[in-house]
């Protein structure tokens, strides 16, 4: 899947040396974060003035973080947020729990996988979001409702990363490890996992980021609780600041939580950069 | 006779789903799970009332707003592309802003453009950019180095050069954006179009699902479910028959 493949570019390292090289690299490093801050400050700029000339419909930016600030303080915010979160916090766990022993096999049997992988294939092609209904009206206003549309979202990611993954483990390993007379099991401890770990994290970042999505989805759509719920509440009283307060809310959520994934993700591989 | 013999696996699960589909749809009668053809009926009475044809205001608003995403996902791409600088720089960027939940946008958009088809667009544009932009930024950089060269011997003119040598040679990569950027293009309008609940596929969702008519809410997911399949399997085809071709 071309889902996989997207997050993970793969860049040529710089070249680094000593003297002149090093020099050179920090200053193109400080022009890289020029050039970054200079985009967002740009957007963020843009955000500001249309806001300050429109006002009904674009809440300015500093308007939107008052307002952020006041949601949270007057105690809006956080129970929301907690009860969003309640779909994520069992949903995503219950994702990666299923999904990645579901990729390793699909990755390593190849009946299962001629069997089974198409539809984790049809699932990332189709809007998820158009089953969302059928869901709601089998499982009610529930948390369970809100759990799994979390779970339909992650999983499929998760797993065929997982299968990714282990596909790729250099077939002359696992032989070599079985000449020397490696049982099923210690070839899975010693080659299959080490070696795929790094891939499979990356699978688990993403399958986080479509988690987050498919929290917020069931809330927009036919659930109106949690942060979902505040958005349909203020769309609905035409409080703009709010809403933009907590779409950024939201924003920032998705930011954090998958940016943590992401160094974390670093870290793991490092570690495990002498296994490659 | 023998290819189709060899999907065999994938034959036997489908068939497996149907099957547990249907003796569950009998038997236990979950109000949820209507049996198969009662929702084919359903969908016969839905095509032959004309309830399809506002699919078509859906599919023009599919259509615009890939056109924008094709046009300002090239123009990003390529500078990018030719821009070290610019690359490194903003395409972490790219990566952060596909990381946070852009579903939440929607009813923003909904705020600003209404229940116009802007709005839509908009959605559209917001789901299919980013993937597009990171996978043409790849596939434009991946231009041999050699017929970079090559076509440079010759003199021919830039844009001849780029159009007739340096983008056919990365063809698959651009149409693997491109179908990306459609299966992602889908999801955008549909999710715009139930959340706001009045126009498209997504009143007919709403619609369906408001009434609890179940039968007709499986015939209306299950007919967007079959066209994003197919389109999706339509740019596979093409896409496989062009790394073919560039080979």
């Amino acid at each position: 899947m071309s889902e996989i493949a997207q997050d993970n570019v793969a860049r040529p390292g710089e070249r680094t040396g000593p003297g002149l090289v090093v020099r050179r690299l920090s200053r193109r490093t400080l022009a890289l974060w020029a050039i970054r801050l200079a985009t967002v400050a740009v957007l963020f700029a843009a955000w500001e003035i249309i806001g300050r000339r429109d006002g009904v419909f674009v809440a300015p930016f500093s308007t939107t973080f008052s307002h952020l600030i006041d949601l949270w303080r007057n105690g809006q915010l956080a129970p929301a947020m907690w009860r969003s979160n309640e779909s994520l916090l069992i949903g995503f766990p219950v994702s990666v729990v299923a999904g990645l022993p579901l990729g390793f096999l699909l990755g390593r049997v190849r009946v299962a996988d001629r069997g089974l992988s198409y539809f984790f294939d049809v699932a990332l092609v189709i809007p998820m979001i158009a089953v969302v209904p059928v869901i709601i009206v089998a499982l009610g206003l529930s948390l369970t409702a809100r759990v799994l549309v979390v779970v339909l979202f992650a999983l499929p990611i998760v797993a065929l990363n997982a299968r990714a993954a282990v596909r790729i483990v250099e077939q002359h390993l696992v032989e070599m490890s079985e000449a020397f007379g490696a049982s099923r099991r210690q070839v899975w401890q010693s080659v299959i996992v080490p070696s795929s770990f790094a891939p499979v994290f990356t699978g688990l970042r993403v399958g986080l980021a479509h988690a987050i999505s498919g929290m917020i989805v069931i809330e927009l759509t036919l659930i109106p609780a949690g942060l979902g719920g505040l958005i349909v509440q203020f769309r609905s009283e035409f409080a703009a600041s709010d809403l933009y307060a907590v779409t950024l809310m939201i924003l920032i959520e998705g930011l954090v939580l998958v940016g943590l994934a992401h160094a974390l993700e670093q870290v793991v591989a490092k570690r495990l950069g002498t296994v490659e | 006779m023998r290819r189709a013999l060899a999907l065999w696996p994938q034959a036997l699960t489908a068939a497996a789903v149907f099957a547990a589909w249907e003796i569950v749809a009998s038997t236990s009668k979950p109000y949820w799970l209507p049996n198969i053809q009662r929702i084919a009926s359903s969908w016969w009475d839905l095509a032959s009332s004309g309830a399809f044809r506002v699919a078509t205001t859906s599919l023009e608003t599919l259509g615009i707003g890939l056109l924008a995403v094709f046009v300002l996902g090239g123009v990003v791409s390529a500078l990018l592309a030719n821009v070290r600088l610019l690359d490194d720089a903003l395409s972490p960027l790219i990566n952060a802003a596909m990381s946070t939940p852009l579903v939440a946008l929607v009813p923003v958009f909904v705020l600003i453009w209404g229940y116009s088809s802007t709005t839509r667009v908009v959605a559209v544009a917001s789901f299919a950019l980013f993937p597009l932009i990171l996978q043409w930024i790849v596939a434009l950089k991946g231009v041999p180095a050699d017929l970079r060269e090559m076509s440079h011997s010759f003199e021919a003119g830039r844009v001849r050069r780029v159009l007739t040598v340096e983008l056919p040679a990365v063809a698959p990569l651009l149409l693997n954006g491109a179908r990306l950027a459609v299966v992602q293009a889908i999801k955008g309008l549909v999710t715009a179009e139930m959340i706001i609940g009045v126009v498209g596929v997504g009143k007919l969702i709403v619609t369906a699902a408001d009434t609890f008519d179940m039968p007709q809410l499986y015939a209306v997911i299950l007919t967007i479910v079959a066209a994003s399949i197919l389109s999706y399997l339509v740019l596979s085809t093409v896409e496989g028959r062009a790394s073919r071709w560039a080979e």
